[in-house]
């Protein structure tokens, strides 16, 4: 790549050295001085996108364009039917050489996505990737205002000039790099936590495996047979286990809870407490998730009594022993589940009954099995022969629905099918409940601890549905198996490996690169120490240290994630964020305020 | 890391074959959990993972990888990547469009300096084992080089507009193509998918650009077109049985396009141009020296090795036997379906461009082949085609007057002889020497004509609309009906002694197979009959001691994928190699024989 640009502008550019300390008291007239005449000559490019016509469609994106010409600073301007595609990229890194851009504007979608795209185009184009600027005028405009073009084009405008104005005021930055300790901590020791963990083990990581019962295993130790290999899910898991004590690599903490966790990606301390051990801090460049579910206990529904009612664990635990006495058997789904309690659908309880039912009508002699459900999810090839198999053997497949759901009297169990029209009198020896899984009650302490987020049934919630399903938003963190929702096993087993090819990534780079968007202590004489901004951290990032000054705030900006909360708490204006300077961010109101002026 | 850091890795070990269409990407596969390697401590350079398909999960798969160090080949069917992903307008769960979702991990593609993106290709061969797999991937050429900067203005002026996949077909795009312009690599394609008509013309014409220049009125560019690579164009354009026509896929719409008659169209309209001077013939080519060609027979196939030869500069003479040229098209066809002068005007294209033709000048004998390679040729084309009737195998064939073979005939006939050669003709067979007998004795005036078929209607070799003409004429066809004796009156064939036939299982031609019906037998009463069986080679022009290696039924044996017999130097191709077949396939085997004859030129000096 040619000479650096950014270099170059450093030069030009009368700024200050990143950390000096800046004279806040001071603002309003360095605010004033980069009004006047920044030393070097800011030349914007700013690219108003179509997005096809998610954005054209709904607003004037040329008037907008032509209107971002007129702008302060702005060198160029255009449109692109997509900035994001190839052609628009390339468009925006032709511009830049050939204008001499040094700030980029791009008026378009989201920075969630989009974001690193478009950086990394000024960069490959020889462009510090901090000069440039996202304006969203697809979800904060042309989407809100569908219908009111005239409007909607004005507020592009006005997000535009908004957008000019910051990047007028952006300074050049260099990721934070930081190194990354090759070791990690999964917490949880049923099959995901195996899995994830053997998996992180065989890439030779060391690995920490926390796990709060005695014994490894999880929810599969009370399992019977797998679906739809038939194996034994005992003998499944113990041979996990077996592999897991055999590995050089793993150390197994059964009996043992997370406590406490500070630290960021790379060096996680996590304080880790056992019965009969005194408690030790682990240290751990990443964090996996697999805490599990249980299955809910269906206390209250459909006379639950753990004897004549059971849940589906409970049969399973039968069956296993060998002591199914029943040979009438009904089988109840949703069974607190898909109720206004509890929304959700477990996802595995169907196919759950349904490999009980068949292996009932299997190996008891002269059992029958009614199976009364609201909806089956059987997807998949496989599942749907296993249904199609279990109504060729004898299955009863009975319809119910949720306002007349069956009802279980002393040996039999009335249930009205939609389907058939008719109320059926089932005579029964067990009823079995199929119950969902629910979260571990433990989750939402860990999820403090982790200061990662829960979705509203109190599962883990990842940082993307799609573009990062086992990822955090919080960096070196994962998350797997039925932690993060109702799973089969094999999806955990899926799931625990895509967890630990993702933590592979840093452990095997061994560093990780960290966006400089973090809060600084710009003014170190106005701070006083006390310790406001450390109180209110949710990511431990400040700290107070004694320095020959007294004491004052430090920042450890790899832990920090720039929200911001330090800055506003400090009453003396000491802390500011890098990258959304205080300067930046005024300029983009007064800008917004100055109108069309 | 800073960007200075980021450099490729060292050139992998990538191999390409066969003009960069095959490639082979020798790989150690890092089943990491395979291998207990130290964290760290293990180099990228010989840890390389292939994945194939690059939709999301191939994508994100080679992401994965690629962020750990690992390099990756990432190997794709289509031109671009992204899958049906990069199809969708959205997905579940997301109100983010699809492709936004798809755009930054194309991009992460984009940069990553470990993945090796391959498109267009597909894995033909894996060898070895885990750890250490050997891949043949086989890349279709994108037949845009890499000049391409990706401006577009070939899509703007290409003229051939496919349905466009990428769309599911809901419009068209065009023959030039990124497919999907948003994803990665960002390169023109021209898809080397062959259309129907052109993969079923036996000479792989290319009627789809010839056909899409007609439609933009360029009549003289689409004949051109034609010529690339068939130098008959006027002639096909009346007699060719036209499987393009019959597998165009417009057909299953309504009607196939009418791509025969398109070509007849076209070439008619250059013959006006020409012949009132306002189209100049073709210059001859310049000739290099020592470059003579002798082409036996100037029937489709020696006309077409004459012309591919004259184009690259060789030297060719045609010796005809007949006194007139064109083979069997001016001997076998008669006139009404093939008029004279349109042979005639294509192959005074051919001589224009430098070929000569002599009449009335058989080899064999007198000059023999030897003979030629005396006076100069360095190369020989036997392109004699099958001018022997077969005989019909019944008693009283041999002995009776009136039984003529329909190649004696027709020949008589085109040769200028109007003679009826009887009252009550019947022509025996289905393939169209016995309809251009029938429908040429009827124009004569035979008072009635029939033909006699031995299989149903379905089974006719002939094409059907030569059948439907012959039925219009008045020729009367008597289906699954075959002779068993001719039976004479004074030593003149008088009637016919025939049997009915009845149908049974498939044999080797994927026809039922007739079977005669005992106790059927039936009398016609004919005194003509011009048997159309099939025609063999006739070879008897040689002389002894040719030292030509002749199969059972009486053709010339040569390697099939070079036309070359036995002798080296000495070419055949066409009925005398195949059996009578169409004038297209001659055409197509000659193309095959003049690219090995000049090879052979090269390559002897």
């Amino acid at each position: 790549m040619s000479p650096e640009p950014e270099k170059e502008m450093k030069g030009k550019r009368d700024k200050p050295e990143k950390g000096s300390p800046v004279d806040r008291a001071g603002g309003e007239s360095r605010r004033q001085e980069v009004d006047a005449a920044p030393a070097g000559e800011i030349r914007i490019g700013a690219f108003i996108c179509n997005c096809g016509t998610n954005i054209a469609g709904f607003l004037d994106a040329k008037d907008v364009s032509d209107y971002a010409r007129m702008l302060p600073n702005v060198v160029f301007s255009r449109e692109n039917l997509f900035s994001c595609s190839e052609a628009g990229v390339t468009d925006i890194k032709n511009a830049i050489k050939e204008h001499k851009l040094n700030r980029v504007v791009v008026a378009a979608c989201t920075p969630r996505t989009h974001e690193p795209l478009f950086r990394a185009a000024c960069e490959e184009a020889g462009l510090n990737k901090f000069l440039f600027e996202f304006v969203n005028i697809r979800e904060h405009c042309s989407w809100v205002h569908k219908g009111e073009r005239d409007i909607a084009t004005q507020k592009a405008k006005d997000l535009v000039r908004m957008g000019v104005a910051r990047a007028t005021r952006l300074e050049p930055k260099e990721e934070i790099t930081t190194d990354v300790k090759r070791t990690a901590l999964v917490i949880g020791g049923g099959i995901s936590g195996l899995t994830c963990a053997l998996s992180l083990a065989r890439r030779g990581f060391m690995v920490t495996l926390v796990e709060r019962e005695k014994e490894l295993g999880g929810l599969l130790r009370y399992v019977n047979v797998l679906y739809p290999s038939g194996v034994s899910a005992g003998t499944f898991v113990a041979s996990r286990i077996k592999e897991v004590k055999k590995s050089s690599r793993i150390e197994v903490l059964t009996s043992s809870t997370v406590q406490n966790v500070k630290g960021y990606i790379g060096d996680y301390v996590v304080s880790v407490s056992s019965k009969d051990r005194k408690s030790r801090d682990v240290n751990c460049g990443v964090i996996v998730v697999a805490t599990g579910a249980n299955q809910l206990v269906p206390e209250g529904h459909f006379g639950y009594d753990g004897k004549k009612v059971v849940s589906q664990l409970q049969l399973e635990g039968m069956l296993r022993q060998g002591k199914l006495k029943s040979k009438r058997i009904v089988m109840i789904l949703c069974a607190g589940a898909r109720i206004r309690e509890r929304v959700y659908c477990s996802k595995i309880c169907c196919m759950t009954s349904i490999k009980n039912a068949t292996l009932i009508k299997k190996t008891v002699p002269g059992a029958s099995v009614h199976l009364l459900y609201r909806d089956l999810q059987c997807y998949g090839v496989a599942n749907e022969e296993a249904y199609l198999g279990a109504k060729a053997m004898g299955v009863r497949f009975v319809n119910y629905s949720l306002e007349n759901p069956p009802v279980v009297e002393n040996g039999r169990v009335r249930v009205s099918s939609p389907l058939s029209g008719r109320e059926m009198s089932i005579e029964t020896d067990l009823v079995v409940l199929a119950s969902p899984l629910v979260p571990r009650e433990g989750a939402e302490v860990v999820s403090r601890m982790l200061k990662v987020p829960l979705d509203e049934n109190k599962f883990f919630l990842e940082a993307h549905v799609k573009l990062r399903p086992m990822d955090f938003a919080t960096d070196g963190i994962y998350v797997c198996g039925t932690a993060h929702w109702p799973a089969s096993v094999s999806e955990s087993i899926s799931q625990a490996l895509g967890a630990a090819s993702h933590a592979s990534i840093p452990l095997t780079r061994g560093y990780v690169k960290v966006e400089p968007i973090v809060s600084e202590l710009v003014d170190e004489e106005a701070c006083r120490g006390c310790g406001m901004c450390a109180a209110v951290c949710p990511y431990g990032a400040v700290e107070i240290v004694e320095t020959d000054k007294g004491p004052k705030a430090r920042m450890i900006e790899v832990a920090c994630k720039g929200c911001g909360v330090c800055a506003a708490s400090c009453y003396k204006r000491a802390i500011g964020i890098s990258h959304y300077t205080d300067e930046q961010l005024d300029a983009q109101v007064r800008a917004y305020l100055k109108g069309d002026e | 890391m800073t960007r200075s850091e980021k450099q490729k890795p060292e050139k992998p070990d990538v191999r390409r074959q066969d003009a960069g269409e095959t490639r082979a990407a020798k790989t150690r596969a890092d089943e990491a959990s395979a291998t207990e390697t130290n964290a760290g401590k293990t180099s990228a350079a010989n840890r390389s993972v292939l994945v194939v398909g690059a939709g999301i999960s191939g994508i994100e798969t080679a992401l994965e990888l690629a962020a750990e160090g690992i390099e990756v080949f990432l190997v794709e069917e289509g031109p671009t990547v992204g899958g049906t992903m990069a199809q969708l307008g959205g997905t579940s769960l997301s109100d983010m469009p699809a492709f936004c979702q798809l755009a930054p991990k194309l991009e992460a593609l984009r940069q990553s300096s470990n993945i090796h993106l391959i498109t267009n290709a597909s894995v033909r061969e894996i060898k070895g084992e885990a750890g250490a797999f050997e891949v043949l991937v086989k890349e279709r050429p994108s037949r845009v080089n890499e000049n391409c900067t990706f401006c577009g203005a070939c899509a703007v002026v290409c003229p051939i507009k496919p349905f466009n996949t990428f769309d599911e077909g809901l419009a068209l795009r065009t023959a030039v193509d990124a497919q999907n312009w948003s994803s990665p690599p960002q390169l023109y394609n021209i898809e080397t998918e062959v259309p129907v008509c052109v993969e079923t013309c036996p000479a792989n014409v290319n009627v789809r650009t010839y056909v899409g220049l007609i439609a933009d009125g360029k009549y003289t560019e689409a004949v051109d077109v034609v010529r690339q690579t068939n130098p008959l164009p006027a002639v096909c354009g009346r007699v060719c049985h036209h499987p393009c026509e019959s597998a165009c896929n417009r057909g299953k719409y309504d009607e196939p396009i009418a791509i025969d008659a398109l070509k007849r169209f076209a070439s008619d309209y250059e013959m006006k141009l020409r012949q009132d001077g306002k189209l100049p013939f073709p210059k001859p080519t310049k000739k290099k020296r020592n470059s003579k060609v002798a082409v036996v027979g100037s029937g489709p196939a020696g006309l077409t090795v004459a012309y591919d030869l004259a184009l690259k500069g060789r030297e060719c003479t045609i010796f005809e036997a007949a006194p007139v040229p064109g083979g069997m098209l001016w001997l076998g066809i008669p006139e009404y379906r093939l008029p004279r002068h349109v042979i005639q005007y294509d192959i005074d294209y051919i001589q224009a461009l430098g070929v000569e033709l002599k009449l009335n000048s058989p080899v064999g004998k007198d000059p023999s082949v030897d003979d030629l390679f005396k006076q100069g040729f360095r190369a020989v084309f036997l392109g004699v085609g099958a001018h022997q009737g077969l005989k019909l195998g019944v008693p009283g064939e041999e002995e009776l007057e009136g039984i003529l073979d329909c190649v004696v005939f027709l020949r008589d006939i085109n040769l200028g002889n109007k003679e009826k050669p009887g009252e009550k003709v019947t022509v025996i067979g289905g393939g169209n020497s016995a309809i251009d007998s029938a429908r040429t004795a009827m124009r004569l005036g035979c008072e009635e004509v029939s033909i006699l078929y031995r299989r149903s209607r379905l089974e006719m070799p002939a094409n059907s609309w030569e059948i439907d003409e012959a039925e219009r004429e008045g020729v009367k066809i008597h289906y699954l009906a075959a002779p068993v004796k001719m039976l004479g009156k004074n030593g003149r064939v008088s009637s016919m002694l025939c049997t009915k036939m009845r149908l049974g299982k498939l044999d080797a031609s994927g026809r039922r197979r007739p079977i005669p019906v005992e106790g059927s037998e039936f009398k016609i009463q004919t005194d003509c009959v011009v048997p159309a069986i099939s025609q063999e080679p006739d070879l008897s022009f040689l002389q002894e001691g040719h030292g030509l290696e002749i199969s059972k039924w009486n053709s010339f044996v040569v390697n099939e994928k070079t036309m070359a017999t036995n002798r080296p130097g000495v070419f055949a191709a066409g009925d005398c190699v195949t059996g009578p077949a169409t004038v297209i396939q001659a055409i197509a085997a000659a193309h095959v024989a003049a690219k090995s004859i000049e090879k052979y030129l090269e390559e002897s000096g």
